[in-house]
């Protein structure tokens, strides 16, 4: 079985998901911020009071906020989320989750169970790390801190 | 005595062996396998690309980054060549909790220095590699002089998977 039907065939639930952060819309960004940097994620994903997703806030609209409006890093999030969140479920496939992103331009998107709450995040790094798992040989035999062998041009 | 031409398959030939006989040449499942293994890094997408001097401001550095919707930065010297990298995460970790005692610093204050690159006669599994290590979110990528040509991400590399499986060799 080639790439091709290995991405139909796997899950979402089969990628090395995130555990989604999740805040409540009152929250101010400048403690958004805070919960992405202690997660070590780009992303936190809004809910409301049933814990469902309402909106998300990431690292892609910190330059255009910062650069145009910096006070509003005390600003409740809710004025600044997108409400543009896209959300699959981990029965869906591999192909769904990139066929999506490639639609809607996303980089994350939000995991959620069968009652619609969030719990994971996952995205483009997420189908890049099972590209590596799924090419364990060529691709982890690659070095990480590697150099050119030959820095120079040979000859004259 | 004359001498005479020696023929094939006398006994000084017999202790000759093929150093490539035992070779097997490498065996891939498919095409994309093939390309991660052999095919050079700049078969991913990695234009357009957009490059910063070091002594650029964070705040114009940021305005630079939300007009022309670019996720990273690439700093580079009077060589052209890659001395650092300002990309979301940076903005995410170093400058936006101290934004205002950032804002005037030169990007140089801010960027994550001497960046791991991608040489464009590499592999692309060599760049997959790094980014599935979750060590590096973009790499440049340099020309064998070290002159920056291109940045890759992970977007550009799901867009170089994806082209293999709708069936396309890329090629």
């Amino acid at each position: 079985m080639g790439l091709r039907e290995n991405i139909q065939h796997d899950t979402i639930g089969d990628l090395a998901l995130r555990k989604a952060v999740v805040v409540q819309p009152d929250i101010t960004i400048r403690e958004a911020i805070k919960a992405m940097q202690q997660a070590g994620l780009g992303a936190v994903i809004v809910v409301d009071e049933d814990g469902k997703p309402v909106g998300m806030y990431n690292e892609k609209m910190l330059p255009g906020m910062l650069s145009t409006n910096p006070g509003a890093m005390d600003r409740p999030v809710r004025d600044h989320m997108t409400s543009y969140v896209i959300c699959l479920r981990k029965s869906e496939s591999i192909a769904t989750l990139i066929a999506t992103m490639e639609k809607h331009k996303l980089r994350w998107v939000c995991v959620v169970d069968d009652a619609g709450r969030p719990v994971a995040l996952t995205g483009l790094r997420g189908v890049v790390e099972y590209l590596v798992e799924y090419f364990p040989y060529k691709v982890k035999m690659q070095p990480l801190q590697s150099r050119l062998a030959i820095e120079q041009r040979e000859g004259a | 005595m004359t001498l005479r031409p020696r023929k094939r398959h006398e006994p000084e030939d017999v202790d000759f062996q093929d150093p490539l006989e035992n070779y097997d040449p490498p065996k891939f499942a498919d095409d994309l396998e093939r390309s991660l293994a052999e095919d050079a890094v700049t078969v991913i997408d990695h234009r357009p690309f957009q490059t910063i001097d070091a002594n650029t401001s964070v705040r114009e550095a940021l305005r630079i980054m939300h007009e022309r919707g670019i996720a990273c930065l690439v700093v580079t010297n009077l060589d052209g060549k890659p001395v650092g990298i300002l990309s979301e995460r940076d903005v995410l970790t170093r400058i936006a909790p101290a934004f205002e005692a950032m804002a005037e610093k030169p990007v140089r204050d801010a960027m994550t220095p001497d960046p791991v690159v991608v040489y464009e006669s590499e592999p692309p599994a060599r760049a997959v590699n790094l980014m599935g290590s979750g060590q590096f979110r973009h790499l440049p990528v340099v020309d064998l002089d070290g002159r920056l040509i291109g940045t890759i991400g992970a977007r550009r590399v799901i867009s170089y998977l994806k082209a293999f499986s709708d069936g396309n060799s890329g090629e």
